[in-house]
């Protein structure tokens, strides 16, 4: 994390001292930064560091990706017959997750539509999420925990 | 008429449409959590359609970053909100004005001071851990 940090840092003064102050230059001054800092870095950790950056990507795409078909989806069922509807609150365990983690998951899980989260037990083992949709629960379950939970935890940790 | 303009057309249109149907989603929909559901999911995503739109019509930096702190903000604050709304109302609303067909959180919650288990009491007992009974 301060290693991004310290290429946006690098990559302001960048723009400070060429004098222009536009998105491309505050791009290439960040390409320039990043791969600076990562090969000063050192050794196995900038390895790392570009895996995770190039995993924060995949998983950005991955969510814009969700947004959009669950939106789609929820477009679908707003405008068709609402009897077919079977919303209910599924139970999700959690593996081991520090708070923040969790707090990311969860929010995640709220901005995909169909999927709201209601709740976290007090020792932290499971989450309550409410489907507007419950057409399989189990499938969904293995959604959120192996689609979400899995990706995300290969991102910040 | 350019690329941009395209572009900015169309992050409008879809935009807007999706917050039509968070608004069709609003009226129709038989309960409090699936109205939530409606309304904040397309809303975000729709808010966050005409803000991309706003920032590829004018093309500039301030006007872009101020886009981009309105997007994150939303990103931010929407899903707390609506947690906040759904837990209350999971306490407030009565069962039979909502709808739910599968409900795994039913009886998780203590009754009296609302904390939540990670799974039904099996006797139906409550372990009081973080309440201390007061003798009067």
């Amino acid at each position: 994390m301060s290693i991004l940090l310290i290429s946006l840092l690098l990559a302001i003064v960048w723009m400070i001292v060429i004098g222009e102050f536009s998105p491309l230059s505050l791009l290439l001054g960040f390409l320039l930064a990043y791969t600076l800092v990562a090969l000063a870095w050192g050794g196995g950790d900038s390895f790392k560091y570009f895996r995770r950056a190039w995993l924060a990507v995949r998983f950005f795409i991955f969510f814009i990706r969700e947004l959009l078909i669950a939106n789609v989806r929820i477009a679908y069922y707003t405008l068709s017959p609402l009897t077919k509807l079977r919303p209910g609150i599924l139970a999700i365990e959690l593996e081991e997750m520090t708070d923040i983690e969790i707090t990311v998951l969860g929010s995640l899980v709220t901005l995909t539509p169909g999927t709201l989260t209601l709740d976290v037990s007090d020792d932290k083992r499971v989450m309550f999420v409410h489907f507007m949709h419950l057409d399989d629960p189990d499938r969904m379950r293995r959604e959120v925990r192996e689609e979400f939970a899995r990706r995300l935890l290969e991102v910040m940790r | 008429m350019n690329m941009s303009e395209l572009l900015t057309a169309f992050l409008l249109i879809v935009g807007s449409g999706f917050c039509m149907i968070a608004g069709i989603g609003v009226l129709r929909m038989p309960d409090l959590f699936t109205r939530m559901q409606a309304s904040a999911k397309a809303g975000t995503l729709g808010v966050g359609c005409i803000v991309l739109g706003v920032a590829t019509n004018f093309q500039d930096l301030k006007v872009a970053a101020e886009a981009s702190l309105i997007i994150a903000f939303l990103f931010l604050t929407a899903p707390i909100a609506s947690h906040l709304i759904a837990r209350a109302a999971y306490f407030a609303v009565d069962t039979k004005n909502r709808r739910l067909e599968h409900d795994e959180l039913a009886g998780c919650y203590d009754p009296d001071t609302h904390t939540l288990a990670s799974e039904r009491p099996k006797d139906g007992v409550w372990v009081r851990r973080d309440v201390q009974e007061i003798d009067d």
